[in-house]
C-alpha cells in the first residue's frame, strides 16, 4: 500500500499529518507507534531546517509484506545561524514548545534511519520491520 | 481542551483527557497553575490516549516545579502505551507513578 | 560561571592530595571534548540529531574557549558526523586541560602548582557572581544521584561523561554506587528531552572504547 501527503511546514499541520497517519495504520501497525514516530520527525524537521510556512514536507509511506517505509521530504536548509540569537531560539521553542527531540523514543520504533540529500531536498526514511504493534 | 483542578482528599487532580503532543502540551502548560495546588497534585491520566515527548516535557516541567515548591507529584492510571513511553524515557524511574488513581489519593 | 568542562576538571581534583584522580588521561580529555560540545548544546548555540551536530546560533558565549569550539563546529571544514567532528575537536585543542586549569586560576578558584590542585577557599566553593552563589558541582552531583530529586540536563550530561571517564568510583563510595546502581544507570540514559545530548555522549563513549582511540 502506498499513501503520501502534502503538508504545509507549519507545527499547526501537525493535527492534519497524524490524522492521516491514523487512518493508514490499519491493522499492519499500532497507530500510537505511527503517530508517534510521525510527530517526532515531523517536529523535529520544523525545528531545524528553518522552513518557511509556505514551504512543503512531503511524507510519503509505502508497505510491503515485511516493512514499512515512511519517508519525509522537505527543502530547507539548516537555521541561518547568522540570522537568529539564542535566546530568540529558546524563545520560539519554547513558544512552539516542539517536542522533537524524542530520538530515543524514535529509535525504539524504527528498525533503520537513512538520510539522502538529493536535489537540494532532505530526504529522510524510516523503516519498520513488521510485525510490530 | 479545558485544564481544571479538583479537589478531593486533601490533593488536587488533573484528569488528563484525549492527547498530549506537540500542540496540546503548550495548551496545558499556559493553563496550569501550579499555584493551586496545595501539597499535592495527582495527574489522572485514564482518558489519555497520547503522549509524545513534548508531553513529556510538559510533565516533567510540571513535576520540577513542584518539586521546587515543596509539593508532591503522582501520576495514575496509565494506559499501557503512555506507560511504555514514559518506560523508554527512563522518566518513570524519576517521576511517581502508580498504577490506580485510588492508591494515589491515600 | 563555570562552564561543564571546567566543572569536569573540578570533579577530577582529590580534595585531600589536590592530584588528579588516576584516570586514563585520552579518555579525560575526550570528555572534557564532549563537555565542551554540551555545554555549547546546553546553551542552544549547537543541536545534533541522530547523526550530525550543527551550529543553530552563533552568537558569542563570553567564554573564549565554548566560542572558539563553536567556532570549529561551524567552520566549513568541520566534519557533519558528530563522531568525527568530535575526533576532529579532539586533535585541535591543545592543551586543552592546562587552558582550563588557567582558567579556575584565573577565576579565584583553585592554584595549581607542580601538578597539584589548591582549592583556594577551605571547602569547594564557586566564587559569587551576581550575589548568587551557585550550588558546587560535587554536591550538585551527588545530591542528583543520592537523592529523589528531579535532575537538571546539565548535571545528566556531566553524569554521563562521569560515567565516560571512570570517576564515578571518586565521588560515590562503593556502598553509595550498589546501593543507587537502578538510579545511576537510569540518569546515565536519560534522554535530556529538549537537549540532544545523548548523541555526544555516545561519541565519547564509542570513541574511548574503542581500541585505537584517538
Amino acid at each position: 500500500m502506498e499513501a503520501s501527503l502534502t503538508l504545509e511546514a507549519r507545527l499547526q499541520e501537525l493535527d492534519r499529518l497524524l490524522a492521516f497517519v491514523d487512518q493508514i495504520a490499519q491493522s499492519i501497525i499500532s497507530s500510537f507507534v505511527l503517530q508517534l514516530v510521525c510527530e517526532e520527525v515531523f517536529t523535529n524537521i520544523i525545528r531545524h531546517a528553518g522552513l518557511s510556512p509556505q514551504q512543503q514536507i512531503i511524507f510519503s509511506y509505502r508497505s510491503s509484506p515485511e516493512s514499512l517505509f515512511l519517508s519525509f521530504q522537505d527543502w530547507g536548509r539548516p537555521y541561518d545561524p547568522e540570522a537568529i540569537s539564542p535566546s530568540e531560539a529558546q524563545q520560539e521553542l519554547e513558544q512552539q514548545n516542539i517536542g522533537g527531540q524524542g530520538w530515543r523514543l524514535i529509535r525504539h520504533y524504527v528498525d533503520q534511519l537513512n538520510y539522502d540529500r538529493k536535489d537540494e531536498s532532505n530526504i529522510l526514511i524510516l523503516t519498520i520491520h513488521l510485525p510490530r504493534s | 481542551m479545558k485544564y481544571e483542578l479538583l479537589s478531593e482528599a486533601g490533593a488536587q487532580i488533573l484528569g488528563l483527557k484525549g492527547r498530549l503532543d506537540a500542540i496540546s502540551g503548550p495548551e496545558l502548560e499556559e493553563q496550569l497553575d501550579l499555584q493551586a495546588v496545595q501539597t499535592k497534585l495527582i495527574i489522572d491520566f485514564t482518558d489519555l490516549a497520547y503522549i509524545s515527548s513534548a508531553g513529556l516535557r510538559v510533565i516533567l516541567k510540571i513535576a520540577k516545579t513542584l518539586q521546587t515548591q515543596g509539593k508532591s507529584l503522582v501520576l495514575c492510571g496509565m494506559q499501557g502505551f503512555i506507560r511504555e513511553i514514559f518506560d523508554i524515557s527512563g522518566f518513570s524511574g524519576i517521576l511517581n507513578i502508580v498504577a490506580s488513581c485510588d492508591d494515589a489519593l491515600s | 560561571m563555570l562552564n561543564c568542562a571546567e566543572e569536569l576538571i573540578l570533579l577530577a581534583i582529590d580534595d585531600e592530595s589536590g592530584a588528579f584522580h588516576r584516570m586514563i588521561d585520552v579518555n579525560f580529555n575526550l570528555s572534557l571534548v564532549g563537555a565542551l560540545i554540551m555545554d555549547l548544546a546546553l546553551r542552544n548555540r549547537i543541536d545534533s540529531d541522530l547523526e550530525h551536530i550543527y551550529v543553530i546560533s552563533k552568537e558569542p558565549t563570553n567564554d573564549p574557549i565554548l566560542d572558539q569550539v563553536l567556532e570549529m563546529i561551524g567552520a566549513p571544514e568541520a566534519a557533519g558526523s558528530s563522531a568525527v567532528l568530535l575526533r576532529q575537536l579532539y586533535q585541535s585543542l591543545e592543551n586543552l586541560r592546562d587552558r582550563l586549569l588557567k582558567r579556575l586560576e584565573l577565576k579565584g578558584i583553585i592554584r595549581f602548582t607542580e601538578n597539584r590542585v589548591l582549592w583556594l577557599f577551605k571547602q569547594r566553593r564557586y566564587p559569587v557572581i551576581d550575589q548568587k552563589e551557585e550550588k558546587e558541582v560535587l554536591t550538585r552531583i551527588r545530591e542528583t544521584v543520592l537523592t529523589d530529586v528531579i535532575p537538571e540536563p546539565r548535571d545528566l550530561a556531566l553524569i554521563s561523561l562521569i560515567n565516560s571517564c571512570d570517576l564515578m568510583d571518586k565521588i560515590f563510595s562503593s556502598s553509595e554506587l550498589r546501593e543507587h546502581d537502578t538510579r545511576i544507570q537510569l540518569l546515565s540514559k536519560m534522554d535530556l528531552i529538549g537537549h540532544s545530548t545523548n548523541k555526544i555522549i555516545e561519541d565519547v563513549q564509542k570513541m574511548i572504547a574503542s581500541a585505537f582511540g584517538v
